[in-house]
């Protein structure tokens, strides 16, 4: 027999739990090297025999310098590549950049639809909600290894929401 | 004595030319296929392999309507995503969803043979039929339907297609019905796959 007592208690721990849940998400999912941000970090799954995948994260310069990333590398693929990807016109097209830099202040999006670290030749399928182990490498010499949340194939925090 | 110098040299650079338009897809990158009219005739006669190894001809794409994305396996965004897009239609689709033929035509023949096709589309409605086959016949079909593909080469080895990402939608005889763009949001994309669905019904 539930009492009013019970039901509140329940309905509490309930809240503090999806709070909690809620925050280490936010927190997991967040890095910081010196002035660099780097948000949400996350990939999505892939399909059987895959052999490319792609990074995505959002990466916010607070200091005064630019900071520029020249490279990644993941235990996952044979190399890590920087793509500029665009679709206009209804077409597709992709093409290595040699890095990019983040200016002071300024926030560097990598998102589906735009640019992305390719992961090049799996050597593992990508499964939703594993992490996989990321290195990025900067200009200055700071590396910093982050984890990508893998997203469902096609999903992802940031697609779909128009 | 000049004039047949002056015709040999403006024959080889006409030949150079010609190499150059024919070989590096110079005039496709000039001239990419353009979108198609309403009601245009799409399909024409051609020879594609399934992932089970079976012929495939313009006969299976006809007397249903058509739902056709190309693309290729070694595509990290636009093609899983788009594959995974499509599954989810077709479920939201319900019954419907089995009056369509959904077929995913690979642009990059060379890697994609059948098997690595239909493992890879292993994760996806079973319903999306994998088409490969060679390379000329590749090319027929994408032509016939204005679909743009180029092969570019990647610095320190490997290559990547650039391809068209619209997903494309024929009535049951095969013409052309309209398009569904790259992250086309859901409910205009199943609203359009359900109209092209009925499309046969009053026929
Ligand atoms: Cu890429």
């Amino acid at each position: 027999m539930m009492n009013a007592r019970t039901i509140r208690v329940a309905l509490s721990s309930a809240v503090v739990l999806l709070l909690v849940n809620l925050i280490s998400a936010a927190v997991a999912h967040d890095y910081a090297l010196g002035e660099l941000k780097i948000v949400r970090p996350w990939t999505h799954a892939t399909p059987t025999g895959a052999t490319t995948g792609v990074a995505y994260m959002s990466l916010t310069n607070t200091g005064s310098v630019p900071i520029r990333l020249t490279g990644a590398s993941t235990p996952a693929a044979q190399r890590v590549e920087i793509h500029m990807m665009s679709v206009e016109g209804g077409v597709m097209r992709m093409r290595l950049v040699p890095g990019f830099d983040i200016a002071p202040g300024a926030t560097v999006e990598l998102e589906p639809g735009g640019m992305h670290l390719m992961l090049v030749g799996l050597n593992r399928q990508l499964h939703q909600e594993d992490a996989i182990p990321l290195t990025l490498a900067f200009g200055n010499g700071a590396t910093i290894s982050i984890d990508l949340h893998v997203e469902a194939i096609g999903g992802g925090p940031s697609a779909h929401n128009h | 004595m000049r004039t047949a110098r002056l015709v040999a040299l403006t024959a080889v650079s006409l030949l150079i030319a010609l190499t150059l338009i024919a070989r590096l897809g110079v005039w496709d990158a000039l001239f990419p296929p353009s979108i198609p009219t309403f009601g245009a005739s799409m399909v024409r006669p051609f020879n594609l392999t399934d992932t089970n190894g079976h012929k495939v001809t313009e006969h299976d794409m006809l007397g249903r309507p058509a739902v056709v994305f190309f693309g290729f396996t070694y595509c990290p965004e636009v093609c899983p995503t788009t594959l995974a897009d499509l599954t989810n239609w077709l479920a939201e689709l319900g019954p419907d969803a089995d009056r369509l033929g959904v077929f995913f035509v690979s642009v990059d023949p060379a890697r994609d043979t059948p098997t690595e096709l239909g493992k890879y589309l292993s994760s996806f409605d079973p319903r999306i039929r994998g088409l490969t086959g060679n390379a000329a016949d590749i090319d027929g079909i994408a032509k016939a339907f204005g679909i743009y593909y180029q092969r570019v080469e990647i610095e320190g080895g490997g290559y990547t297609m650039d391809h068209t990402a619209s997903v494309l939608l024929l009535d049951s005889s095969g013409r052309f019905a309209g398009t569904i763009s790259y992250q086309e949001a859901k409910e205009v994309a199943v609203a359009k796959l359900k109209r092209l669905a009925h499309s046969a019904d009053g026929a």
